[in-house]
């Protein structure tokens, strides 16, 4: 397995406050890698430096074997490394349809005239695009959902689009900030059956989530951060073990027990 | 999915093609006939509403990712100033002013967008207004180039054809039905979707692949290069072009023309300017109340219909077609 992302020595300082601090790590391909760590660890805050939301004060990051720090996010998508946020993952006001086709544009052509012109061309490649929306629509049961406006979705089904719009870009590492978060227990299960039939597919996941259940079930490997620096990693049989990580979350008193 | 496929997959859809054609032609026909039945006074209010409408419609494209330009009216001046000086004083073929006309805006947006469009929602408008009033103070104080205060009159017409208003009028049509064809089309495009991805969440729109920042400059510069279009036809219809026509008053014309008809559709900026070129020309005999008519129309508007007059028809659509349905069962 090749190193798909490798993270080194990564850090971001606001105004002398550091947020993140000398992160360094992997992430092999067909791989789930999960971000752990109390609130205001610094894992969005990471998630957003490799996706290229912002620029990192330090470090480099190489995806798929080139130099990549700080390049703006939309390039990154059309490389191949695709994020969803915690909260904004769908466009409110378009359809199921709508948003998934949206997401498919990093992975197509994205030439100006061929689609203001409508040519031949542009319509074969936009019907195989529509039969592959609608062959992911269908995989991740939205289909009879299509028209609906994103904004009239229940919570969860809002969740599962972001996911759906996130793959509809081809992604080979995909990073998804906090899944699970609001989701009831059912649904959390089902976020995670998907992830792992994503991985199967051969894209490589970054999950950060405070769902230890949920983490624990999906990933590989896990990277600890605790004040915007690296605590541990390891594979996540080790970390949930370890007591620093428990202490990490809980404060001391609790690590004796 | 419908505007997507550019075709109605819904069942009920086998009628509706023959129907809008039929609307279309309709509309067409009665634009065409327009100057023939109605008088000189219509005529021109007609011209002016169509040469607005390409402004307007310029500066919906602009509002549809997210933006309000108070600046618009200023690049209608580059325009209409680059086109006419052009033609008087330096005796070039109309054609060649109107083309320059819109290319002085586009050049100008292109120049000043990338700075300006760093800034984000009341940034963004405060900088541009600031930007207006200094081309309007250009077009005010530039004395040998602008004519200053009083501007430059006996602007000549396109051709002399075009002295007449009726004459003119088709110009204007064409003119802005080109304008809103470009513009229906560009919606529609994968551009368009590009567009309206970035209204409703940049951080997202980005992450998807879309290069947030090269969109807005692309659609900053058609924005102004129809504004800069509209201001060369109508110097050459008015005959006159002086500051006033140019001042930030103008630019938050266009804001309201899109509020007032709609922001969501291109329709709206249409309805719009409709609106509120014509009604001023009719209230002409109430000009102290003028204003407090407008205020009133503009509170109610906003207040019930959000989605500006489009949601009106909209409604009204729903109304029948519900009604229909209960009918036929």
């Amino acid at each position: 397995m090749s190193v798909l992302l490798a993270v080194q020595g990564l850090g971001k300082s606001f105004r002398g406050l550091r947020a993140v601090n000398d992160v360094s790590f992997d992430i092999r391909e067909r791989e789930i890698v999960g971000l752990i760590g109390p609130n205001g660890a610094g894992k969005t805050t990471a998630i957003n430096l490799i996706s290229g939301a912002i620029r990192p004060t330090s470090g480099v990051v190489r995806f798929r074997g080139a130099d990549v720090t700080g390049m703006p996010a939309h390039r990154l998508a059309r490389l191949g490394l695709i994020r969803t946020f915690q909260a904004t993952n769908v466009y409110a006001g378009k359809t199921v349809f709508e948003n998934v086709y949206v997401g498919t544009f990093s992975s197509r052509p994205s030439g100006f005239w061929p689609s203001l012109l409508l040519t031949a061309a542009f319509r074969r490649e936009r019907e195989q695009t529509r039969s592959r929306i609608e062959a992911l629509l269908e995989d991740l049961g939205l289909r009879d959902l299509a028209d609906t406006p994103a904004a009239d979705l229940p919570y969860g089904y809002q969740k599962m689009l972001g996911l759906a719009t996130a793959l509809a870009g081809k992604p080979k590492l995909i990073m998804l900030d906090e899944p699970a978060a609001g989701l009831s227990a059912e649904e959390a299960d089902l976020i995670s059956v998907l992830i792992g039939r994503v991985r199967d597919q051969g894209v490589s996941v970054l999950v950060v989530d405070h769902n230890m259940r949920f983490m624990a079930k999906i990933c590989n490997r896990m990277v600890v951060l605790h004040h915007g620096m690296e605590l541990t990693s390891g594979p996540t049989a080790d970390v949930v073990r370890d007591p620093r990580v428990l202490e990490a979350y809980l404060g001391t008193e609790h690590s004796v027990a | 999915m419908a505007l997507l496929l550019d075709s109605d997959d819904a069942p009920s859809a086998r009628w509706r093609p023959l129907a809008r054609w039929a609307a279309w032609a309709a509309a067409a026909a009665a634009l065409l006939a327009f100057p023939l039945a109605a008088g000189g006074f219509l005529t021109h209010t007609a011209t002016l509403v169509l040469l607005t409408v390409i402004g307007a419609a310029g500066f919906h494209l602009i509002l549809r990712v997210g933006l309000v330009s108070l600046g618009h009216a200023a690049f209608a001046g580059i325009g209409g100033y680059t086109s006419v000086i052009l033609m008087m004083t330096f005796g070039l073929p109309w054609i060649v002013c109107f083309v320059a006309g819109g290319v002085s805006a586009a050049a100008l947006a292109l120049l000043v967008g990338p700075i300006v469009l760093r800034l984000k929602g009341v940034y963004f408008v405060l900088i541009t207004f600031t930007f207006g009033e200094i081309l309007r103070l250009i077009f005010n104080d530039w004395q040998s180039m602008t004519g200053g205060a009083n501007g430059i009159s006996h602007i000549p017409p396109p051709w002399p054809a075009l002295m007449d208003t009726r004459a003119y009028y088709y110009l204007a049509l064409f003119a802005a039905g080109a304008a809103i064809l470009f513009c229906a089309r560009l919606l529609a495009s994968d551009f368009g979707r590009k567009m309206d991805a970035i209204r409703e969440s940049e951080s997202l729109a980005e992450a998807n692949g879309i290069p947030v920042f090269a969109v807005k400059v692309i659609v900053f510069a058609i924005g102004c290069t129809l504004a800069g279009l509209q201001g060369s036809l109508q110097a050459h219809f008015i005959r006159l072009i002086s500051p006033l026509a140019y001042s930030f008053q103008e630019s938050l014309n266009f804001l309201v023309m899109n509020v007032v008809g709609g922001s969501n559709s291109l329709v709206g900026p249409i309805v719009g300017t409709v609106f509120l070129v014509a009604l001023p020309e009719f209230l002409r005999g109430w000009v102290e109340y003028q204003f407090i008519i407008y205020g009133v129309i503009l509170v109610v508007v906003m207040a019930a219909l959000p989605g500006g007059l489009v949601e009106l028809w909209q409604r009204a659509c729903r109304w029948i077609t519900s009604l229909s349905t209960r009918s036929g069962r």
